[in-house]
């Protein structure tokens, strides 16, 4: 398992708040140079720490005004139904 | 939106090129989108696995909703859980859902004791552990 320090820590942070924001950026927030802050960036992308971007958006905007939750039993435990019911 | 909401991380001459507008385009229109609150944010995803936290519980609780506050406390309460990576209220059987990670059972045991059963306003509570997850798209049907 991958080692972080501090300063991996808050690259963390600072990029589950926003990860737009630039390795010069962030670089200059956490007191490192700029292709420092990127190789920390890689280091934890390729670790698969880091795993991907979300984008936030305001759901009701874009029309979907309701999320529920659905709580399913399978009548029969197995691999079969679960597949069934992901698709 | 469609494929920008599906790859958020592709470089933006690419999103420009699916979306079949120009990049000048295509950052107006996210700027526009973004001015507007419609997006909020582009965040990174964090891999807690990767970092050591091997489970995950879904904690359902309905609270004692006598007490006027009751919400209110057990949010702010719920907020200062570290181990507590996302809290959703609802409408329903259900008042609100933690998401609590942990990185293996004796931890889990020892977060849900000390930091969980001590929330305030708990009526009911239900217990759920992630075992997969088949699928998270972060898209909507637009």
């Amino acid at each position: 398992m991958i080692d972080l320090d501090d300063t991996d820590r808050a690259i963390l942070r600072a990029m589950s708040l926003d990860a737009t924001v630039s390795a010069g950026a962030l670089g200059r927030r956490l007191g490192l140079s700029q292709p420092a802050a990127w190789r920390r960036v890689r280091r934890l992308e390729e670790a698969g720490v880091l795993a991907g971007r979300r984008v936030e958006v305001d759901r009701a905007a874009l029309g979907f005004g309701v999320t529920v939750f659905l709580g399913v039993k399978l009548a029969t435990k197995g691999r079969v139904s679960l597949e069934d019911c992901g698709r | 939106m469609r494929h920008y909401l599906a790859e958020p991380a592709i470089e933006r001459a690419l999103l420009a090129e699916r979306a079949g507008v120009t990049p000048a385009t295509l950052w107006r229109r996210l700027e526009r989108l973004r001015e507007a609150g419609v997006i909020r944010a582009e965040t990174a995803v964090v891999d807690w696995p990767s970092l050591g936290y091997a489970v995950e519980v879904s904690l359902r609780f309905t609270l004692d909703k006598t007490h006027p506050r009751a919400f209110d406390e057990f949010i702010v309460a719920a907020r200062e859980v570290p181990e507590v990576v996302a809290i959703e209220t609802f409408l329903g059987r259900v008042d609100v859902r933690l998401n609590v990670i942990a990185r293996d059972m004796a931890h889990y045991q020892e977060v849900y004791r000390r930091r969980i059963l001590t929330l305030p306003h708990i009526a009911e509570l239900e217990a759920l552990m992630l075992i997969s997850t088949i699928k998270d798209a972060e898209g909507l049907p637009l």
